[in-house]
């Protein structure tokens, strides 16, 4: 059993784990058949192979009408991993600014049921978050000096000098 | 439709360049111009763009303008993460009456 890294559980992710009774082969179909898959998560025309492209058909709950999907790991019955591009309610959202990445992850329990582990993550907005963070302190601080300016306007402060920490995560193109 | 000006201003790379360069420092135009190989008018434009999404605010002192981030402004990208954390739970209970109805 050969399970890739999993995914980082940052604030940026969404995950969902629970106990199943069925066994991870079951599992696995009702993951990866078409009919199956739709029944629970929306029209699709699946392939669990590395490399296909599928869609589902999006439901109004998650703001996209199509989720554009490719394979990125497929290794029955324990590992699948999809790509999901969402679109914004039908309009064309270029350069991948809603992409990310579903992962289920099936672990055989002790008394033959499955333990499912799924990750949604790889958000570009989460990068995008963590880079704003960087921005926050200072932004309050400006807020300060620029109040303490209109005070005085004869005599404005120089332009502040920034303290955010160089770094954080880069994007990632 | 969900910020649809905020996926916009942040759907260009250049413009997502910019953003970067100002959530680590506030700057003036022409600060921000140093970092790209476009023109002062198109980083203006840039700009522009990205202050009506309200993902950059600007700062006028004297003739100077100065820019900086607006995180605020992140917040319909992160409602739209939200929405999966309302989706896959609800599915991942429908996964489960679907598993019981199946043939063995």
């Amino acid at each position: 059993m050969s399970h890739e890294a999993e995914p980082d559980d940052t604030a940026e992710s969404v995950i969902v784990e629970c106990d199943l009774a069925e066994p991870p082969a079951k599992v696995w179909r009702a993951l990866t058949e078409p009919a199956l898959l739709a029944s629970w998560l929306m029209p699709n025309d699946i392939r669990p192979e590395v490399g296909a492209r599928f869609t589902l058909q999006g439901v109004a709950d998650v703001g996209s009408d199509i989720i554009a999907c490719e394979i990125l790991a497929a290794e029955p019955p324990h590992l699948l991993r999809y790509s999901w591009r969402g679109n914004d309610a039908g309009r064309h959202t270029p350069d991948r600014i809603l992409d990310s990445t579903v992962t289920f992850v099936l672990t055989e329990t002790a008394n033959g049921g499955t333990h499912l582990r799924l990750v949604h993550d790889g958000f570009p907005v989460g990068r995008l978050q963590s880079i704003a963070c960087l921005a926050t302190v200072p932004a309050r601080i400006a807020d300060l000096e620029v109040e303490r300016a209109r005070r005085r306007v004869r005599h404005p402060l120089p332009v502040i000098a920034n303290t955010a920490t160089q770094g954080g995560r880069r994007w990632a193109a | 439709m969900i910020g649809a000006d905020v996926f916009r201003a942040l759907a260009d790379p250049t413009r997502r360049a910019v953003y970067e360069r100002l959530a680590r420092r506030e700057m003036s135009v022409s600060e921000l111009k140093a970092g790209f190989a476009i023109s002062q008018p198109a980083i203006s434009q840039h700009l522009a763009a990205l202050r009506g999404a309200g993902l950059v605010r600007e700062r006028r002192q004297g003739r100077h303008a100065y820019y900086r981030i607006d995180p605020g402004g992140l917040a319909p990208l992160v409602d739209w993460i939200d929405r999966y954390r309302a989706f896959w739970p609800k599915r991942i209970e429908k996964l489960k009456d679907v598993l019981k109805g199946m043939d063995p």
